[in-house]
């Protein structure tokens, strides 16, 4: 509809199609195109292949960036030359791209594109500029590109098909960090990628990985830092349930641009640590040939994973780096050791001047030494959070003093007012700054916490007992909360000696998750379908109650848009106010748990009050379970349709670890009123089962009478469910297995018995 | 990082910026002052969620002289809001058939008009998803915020590119809810416009006025009409619009544009290669004996072709030639029409183009004033030799007698009667004698599925069965369109198994066979197993669902049930012109029937089936069940409009049927010493 309304939706909807094409979501090829590969060559090799139905023979990626420094302006292009040459292994592929495959890249012009498809019968079609490439350019105002795209569409695509592909990205701006993605939709056999290292007269770009390195890889760096990387058999990025975010786990190359002292001899002993990053681990002894002569000394080798700077296990959580910690990494860890060296003497200065901040005397009467250690822990944190409330939105203080004054603290302030009070207490205690799990793996190189979503925590570690961590300063937190995005995560830690570094450890996956989400349904049995009530009510505790009151929000708009603790997300577009929000996170949850709407009034329940207590409240709908007659019985199905029943996983196979979002325990009942006069016929016994890690379900059903002279008023129906954080995809087909279980006895039945009733049938 | 900048640069750049500010002063839109003075309005059309409000909105229609229509558009804001508000405006352009001129916006102050710098703000970009490129854009931009109080001033203006279809369709709802539309004919220059008002009646009629068009109190599209909701008719039918046509166009009848479409089909078809097309019409027919399978063949490859997105070559109304389709093994509706129809040609069948409308609520509108512009599909009607019935042959139009073929949908098989076509709006095209119909065909058929079950409990522990599918489903639609060819292949085989695998935990597919023939309609037939079919429930009562959850896949029915799509929680406007909301029409019309064979061991019976305690007998849905072995079911939900009938009554019944397929049927074990299977899970096995 012409000049007309179009929902803001749409239109960001149909801008993320674009904006989220990678610069892999296909290849290329040139005028000249190399021979035509043997026909052993022209068959899938493995599964993923067979899966993919296309395979990517081979790509080959120059980069090549430069800068000027000009009188007036500093001038800069980056160039990506790609060249790529796809086989179609069936019917399915020969889809896959015959009908369009995007080609762009950060950059503002795209040039050179040619292509052509060869047939299995050698017939050659070229791709056609004019009539098989479409501008799709984004453009600002006055026309101007902002960001280059096209669309190829292959001739003549059969099964057997080769397709050549070959186009340049230009981006005239200057060389900044790149990163630069190493797969994409379809399995690649071998790519090579080519960087220009030089960008300007003492500037290069360093290549490293910004995660784990592929298995396989080879490279050499010149005295210039040109870069050439060979991988074989690339996988292609997946998409599996309740996995990892491919962010963490998927091959990306970064390219810091980095000054360089002197381009004749770079590798030399120091350099070698500041500059070798992609080979792994810093360490003056690479094991790495030298290439060229003594004056162009270069570096060549394979590619250790098991060496690299960032290692992720079979959990995909990333392996504590302890070379950090040596004295090859210092040039390397200089960035860090700064920042985290000027937390320590923020907190030393905070420490100052704590008059009204509570001595060891006041803190004799608040957790006396008598009481067991959790208790006196508890104590602590229940008086650090009643003098100073925790409040995203409250200003950072500069003394405990001044904290203490205002009664409201961030984060930070209420954590480190808990570390005083402990160690004042006696307690050993210190800051710990985690690293979530659902963001990228932590890379030193990077230099900047802004790529990671982090938290602090207080580890109160006192001797000879486990340590345990707590959040103070988050306003939802209880004293046993534990966000399951920091569990395995990776975590800097205070040291005693101010004057040392904060050294780096694992917060243990196996942390108990002490999290309870009980949903408690009652609904009254009639002899017909007519719709019925349904009440449920919710009780959630610690680490449950916690993500729901993240989910809920805070209610004052100052904060309302803060980053949430564990989600990595800020409030939701389209939502205007608190009360927007939570009506949309009371219907969702009453939809998750029953497939139906709640109707009524929502609770009013304010994320903000009573965190120490649980989160209790009752919610209603119109419910139409699947009850049939049959003569005089009905026969009534045990529980709602909840979502957490549903099997997620189809697939056959896995690759990446299985990430619950929400783990921990479950318990869902389901109460049945009978009619007067009514008797339960049969009930199906009882059942359970047990996967690995802990994962189980157990499932009970019981009559109860109702005034203890053996007439049956109820039926009670319960299921258990324990949900680990994570396992391997090792355990992929006992979990599959167990989700099936679930899913059938979620849907079981039992007959009542209508005789004595007098309802007719 | 490297992010050096000269302070010379910035210094001349920041004097180029004050030169937008100079030079918009010499375009000042003094028409909008006598608007600049009206205050805020305020009224029902207005929503709460309504940021801004038009007071004026002008739309001027002019005509060059080589017959391109021209559409000013021309608008005063206010802002509703209490606090600073931006304006974000919206526009979507052909960027192959329009030429947009990006729009300018003034804040009037007491020194003048300052125009607002767009530049920051301004995007342009193409509509875009992964299975569809068109040359459609959208031109998106925000101003500054506003201050509540203040007015804003916007121009831009739409050229016609392309001579065809010499029409435009000008909706009078915009962006923003209006309390002042003028849209008019501009005759100053050019050949003058013929402009004329279509407003629906309620009853699917209209009625019109001609001369300028003067609205009142009009409230934005989003609050009167949904695309995405499938109740809604077509917005043809259902919303009031301004036709507009150069004055020498005026008038068409429908025969007029039948043959000016028929010109642009010509062209193409002459640029052909004749030969090449020549020998591939004898090389798909040289094996065929008689009429309908010589046709069957062609119709089979060109279906068979990838469907190539739409406006990617050409344009949007001129087709590709029949050369360029063989090329590339591709094309859109009116590519692969085309060259079905030369191929027919050259192997000596007739066959004529029909344009018509596609896609649900999109069908057979009726239209008081001819017009191209809601016609968005091509299909082929052939000529049989024999004169034999088929049950794809039209019973309408022009071409009664001929059979219809739809060369787009990857499952056209020639003589059956193309999907999701019955009633639809239908231009044939013809140099003469072209002429407008409601397509209906001999087996009037709607969207249809058909699937049989057997199920044989193998042990108390497992099941077999067999499924046999045909018909519209969503299934059989994704294995054509992938190509999936004849025979068994592990892919298909996956593919159906994660198709029922969520509603069927523990299915395994073990085959799966896809057959199409040139002359029958293709069938999906699938053996598997199912492990712990029956859940105890106790004593000797077993319940088995899995049998129903598989039909219900199988017969296109969601697992979790029907949802409305899109935004129904806006009450339907006050304001009559916008009666747009017609929750009694249901746009999509489908049949379903299937049946259950149960293949139970000695001593087993089936106590109770599944079944709805009320009758299901709608006028917009009936469902009729025969208990018993075989379970059949046929659901029947017309096309219509329905009296009484509201988006949620009818998602009420459609949700009682979806419900039928998660019951169970339940299972007596007459021998008690048999031993009793109990729930086992995979542990503790």
């Amino acid at each position: 509809m012409k000049g007309k309304a179009h929902k803001l939706s749409i239109l960001s909807a149909s801008l993320f199609a674009v904006l989220a094409v990678s610069l892999f979501a296909l290849p290329s090829g040139r005028d000249s195109f190399p021979p035509l590969p043997p026909v052993e060559q022209r068959s899938a090799q493995n599964p993923e292949e067979s899966k993919a139905g296309v395979v990517i023979l081979s790509q080959s990626l120059h980069i090549s960036g430069f800068a000027r420094i000009g009188a007036f302006r500093t001038k800069g292009s980056i160039t990506q030359e790609i060249r790529s040459r796809y086989i179609v292994l069936d019917s399915k592929g020969a889809r896959a791209v015959s009908r369009h495959i995007f080609l762009g890249g950060p950059g503002s012009t795209i040039k050179e594109v040619t292509g052509r498809t060869v047939t299995p019968d050698g017939k050659i079609y070229t791709l056609d500029p004019k009539r098989d490439v479409k501008n799709l350019d984004i453009r600002t105002a006055g026309g101007k590109t902002s960001r280059a795209m096209r669309a190829a569409f292959f001739p003549h695509v059969v099964t057997g098909s080769i397709l050549d592909l070959s186009y340049t990205v230009v981006d005239r701006t200057l060389p900044n960090f790149e990163i630069v993605p190493l797969q994409g939709t379809f399995p690649i056999r071998h790519l090579k990628v080519y960087v220009k290292g030089q960008i300007l007269k003492k500037a290069a770009w360093v290549p490293f990985f910004l995660g784990p390195a592929p298995s396989g890889a080879r490279a050499s760096l010149d005295n210039h830092f040109n870069l050439t990387l060979d991988l074989d058999d690339v996988p292609p990025t997946r998409d599996e349930p309740l996995a990892p975010p491919a962010i963490r786990a998927g091959y990306r190359l970064g390219l810091m641009p980095m000054r360089v002292t002197s381009f004749r001899h770079p590798f030399g002993d120091g350099d070698t640590v500041k500059y070798a990053r992609l080979f792994g681990r810093p360490s003056r002894v690479l094991q790495l040939a030298s290439v060229g002569s003594s004056r162009s000394k270069g570096l060549a080798g394979a590619i250790k994973p098991s060496a690299g700077t960032a290692v992720l296990d079979d959990l995909g959580l990333q392996v504590p780096p302890e070379w950090i910690a040596g004295q090859d990494a210092k040039p390397v860890m200089a960035w860090w050791n700064d920042v985290l060296g000027g937390i320590d003497k923020q907190l030393e200065e905070f420490f100052r001047h704590t008059a009204t901040a509570g001595d060891a005397d006041d803190l004799s009467s608040v957790a006396p030494t008598s009481l067991p250690l959790e208790e006196r822990v508890t104590r602590l944190y229940r008086y650090a959070r009643k003098r100073v409330h925790p409040d995203p939105g409250a200003d950072d203080q500069r003394s405990l003093n001044a904290l203490m004054a205002s009664g409201h603290g961030d984060e930070r302030d209420v954590d480190l007012y808990l570390v005083y009070l402990l160690r004042t207490a006696g307690i050993p205690a210190r800051m710990v700054l985690a690293f979530n799990r659902y963001s990228p793996v932590y890379q030193p190189a990077l230099e900047s916490f802004r790529p990671f979503s982090t938290s602090y925590f207080v580890k109160a570690s006192p001797p000879g007992s486990p340590p345990i961590y707590l959040m103070p300063g988050d306003p939802f937190a209880t004293v046993n909360t534990f966000p399951q995005a920091f569990l395995g995560a990776l975590a800097f830690v205070q040291p005693d000696d101010p004057r040392k570094p904060w050294s780096i450890s694992r917060i243990t996956p196996d942390l108990q998750q002490k999290g309870l989400t009980r949903v408690s349904f009652v609904a009254a049995l009639a002899g017909n379908d007519k719709s019925r009530r349904l009440r449920m009510n919710t009780t959630l505790t610690d680490d449950a109650a916690y993500v729901f009151r993240w989910e809920l929000g805070w209610d004052r708009p100052k904060t309302l848009a803060i980053k949430e603790k564990g989600h990595v997300r800020t409030i939701r577009q389209g939502e205007k106010s608190i009360s927007d929000r939570w009506k949309k996170v009371y219907d969702a949850w009453m939809e998750s748990w029953a497939n139906i709407k709640p109707q009524g009034d929502l609770p009013k329940v304010n994320a903000r009050l009573n965190v120490d207590k649980p989160l209790v409240f009752a919610m209603q709908g119109d419910w139409n379970p699947e009850i049939r007659r049959i003569g005089n019985r009905l026969l009534v199905p045990a529980f709602p349709r909840a979502d957490i029943f549903v099997n997620p996983f189809q697939s056959d196979r896995r690759y990446d670890p299985i990430w619950w979002r929400n783990p921990g325990d479950y318990e869902i009942t389901m109460t049945w009123y009978l009619p007067p006069g009514s008797s339960v016929e049969e009930l199906p016994p009882p059942a359970h089962a047990q996967g690995p890690g802990g994962l189980s379900f157990a499932a009970a059903f019981s009559p109860k009478p109702l005034d203890g002279k053996g007439t049956q008023a109820e039926v009670l129906c319960t299921m258990r469910i324990h949900f680990p954080a994570m396992l391997p995809a090792s355990a992929y087909p006992q979990v599959k297995s167990f989700y099936e279980s679930l899913q059938r006895l979620s849907d079981t039945h039992f007959l009542v018995d209508l005789a004595n009733t007098g309802a007719q049938e | 990082m490297l992010n050096l900048r000269s302070g010379v640069t910035i210094a001349v750049g920041a004097m180029l910026s004050l030169l937008p500010g100079l030079s918009a002063r010499a375009f000042s839109p003094d028409w909008a002052k006598p608007y600049l003075r009206l205050p805020t309005p305020t009224g029902a059309y207005i929503a709460k969620d309504d940021d801004w409000v038009a007071l004026y909105r002008e739309i001027d229609i002019s005509c060059t002289q080589k017959g391109m229509l021209v559409t000013t558009f021309r608008l005063v804001l206010t802002p509703t809001a209490k606090g600073p508000t931006a304006l974000a405006l919206a526009m979507d352009y052909d960027s192959e058939t329009e030429m947009l001129e990006a729009p300018d916006v003034w804040e009037p102050g007491i020194l003048g008009y300052k125009q607002l710098s767009l530049r920051k703000a301004s995007l342009d970009f193409p509509e875009v998803s992964s299975e569809m490129i068109t040359s459609g854009r959208f031109h998106y931009v925000t101003t500054e915020k506003i201050n509540p109080g203040k007015k804003a001033i916007v121009t831009w203006r739409v050229q016609e590119r392309f001579p065809f279809p010499a029409e435009d369709i000008i909706w009078p709802f915009g962006t923003y809810p209006t309390a002042d539309l003028v849209i008019r004919s501009d005759s100053t220059e050019g050949r003058g416009v013929h402009i004329v008002l279509v407003t629906p009646d309620g009853h699917g009629g209209s009625r019109t006025e001609s001369g300028q068009v003067h609205l009142e109190n009009l409230p934005a599209l989003q609050h009167v009409y949904h695309p995405g909701i499938p109740w809604l008719r077509s917005p043809y039918q259902a919303l009031p619009f301004v036709l507009a046509t150069p004055r020498d166009k005026a008038g068409r009848s429908w025969a007029d544009i039948a043959s000016q479409a028929d010109q642009l089909f010509n062209v193409s078809s002459k640029e052909a290669g004749a030969e090449a097309l020549k020998e591939k019409a004898a090389a798909l027919t040289s094996d065929k004996t008689d009429d309908a399978s010589r046709i069957g063949a062609l119709v089979h490859f060109v279906a068979s072709l990838e469907y190539r997105d739409i406006q990617w070559g050409r344009g949007a109304y001129t087709p590709e030639t029949p050369e360029e389709t063989l090329r590339s093994l591709s094309g859109d509706c009116k590519a692969k029409a085309l060259l079905l129809k030369v191929l027919l040609r050259d192997a000596g069948y007739s066959s004529n183009l029909v344009l018509c409308r596609s896609g649900g609520h999109y069908l057979s509108p009726h239209f008081s004033i001819p017009m191209a512009t809601p016609f968005n599909h091509v299909v082929l009607a052939v000529k049989l030799p024999s004169g034999k019935k088929e049950p794809g042959t039209l019973t309408t139009g022009p071409g009664r007698g001929w059979v219809l073929v739809d060369p787009t949908d990857p499952q056209a098989t020639f003589g059956i009667q193309p999907s999701g076509l019955e009633g639809a709006s239908a231009l044939w095209l013809a140099s003469k004698g072209g002429d407008f119909f409601h397509i209906h065909t001999v087996k009037p058929a709607q969207s249809y599925v058909d699937a049989l079950l057997s199920f044989t409990f193998d042990t108390a522990v497992k099941a077999s069965f067999t499924l046999t599918m045909k018909g519209d489903g969503s299934l059989l639609e994704e294995i054509a369109t992938n190509r999936e060819v004849d025979g068994l292949e592990t892919g298909l085989r996956r593919r159906c198994e994660r198709y029922f695998q969520r509603a069927v935990p523990g299915i395994e597919v073990n085959s799966a066979v896809y057959r199409r023939g040139m002359r029958t309609a293709p069938r999906l037939e699938l053996e598997g197993s199912i492990a712990d079919p029956l859940q105890d429930i106790g004593g000797p009562s077993f319940t088995c669902s899995a049998p129903f959850a598989i039909l219900g896949r199988a017969l296109d029915v969601p697992a979790s049930g029907y949802e409305i799509t899109g935004d129904s929680t806006s009450p339907p406007p006050a304001n009559p012109l916008s009666c747009s909301l017609q929750p009694d029409f249901q746009a999509v019309g489908i049949e379903r029937s299937g049946a259950i064979t149960f293949v139970l061991p000695d001593g087993w019976s089936v106590q109770s089936w599944p079944a709805l305690q009320r009758k299901l007998d709608s006028p917009w849905l009936t469902l009729t069940i025969k208990s018993g072995n075989p379970w059949t079911i046929l659901v029947s939900s017309p096309r219509g409009a329905f009296k009484g009938a509201t988006e949620k009554t009818r998602l009420a019944d459609l949700n009682r049927m979806a419900s039928l397929f998660r019951q169970s049927c339940l299972i007596h074990e007459s021998e008690p010493e048999s031993p009793k299977r109990a729930i086992s899970p995979p542990a503790e096995r």
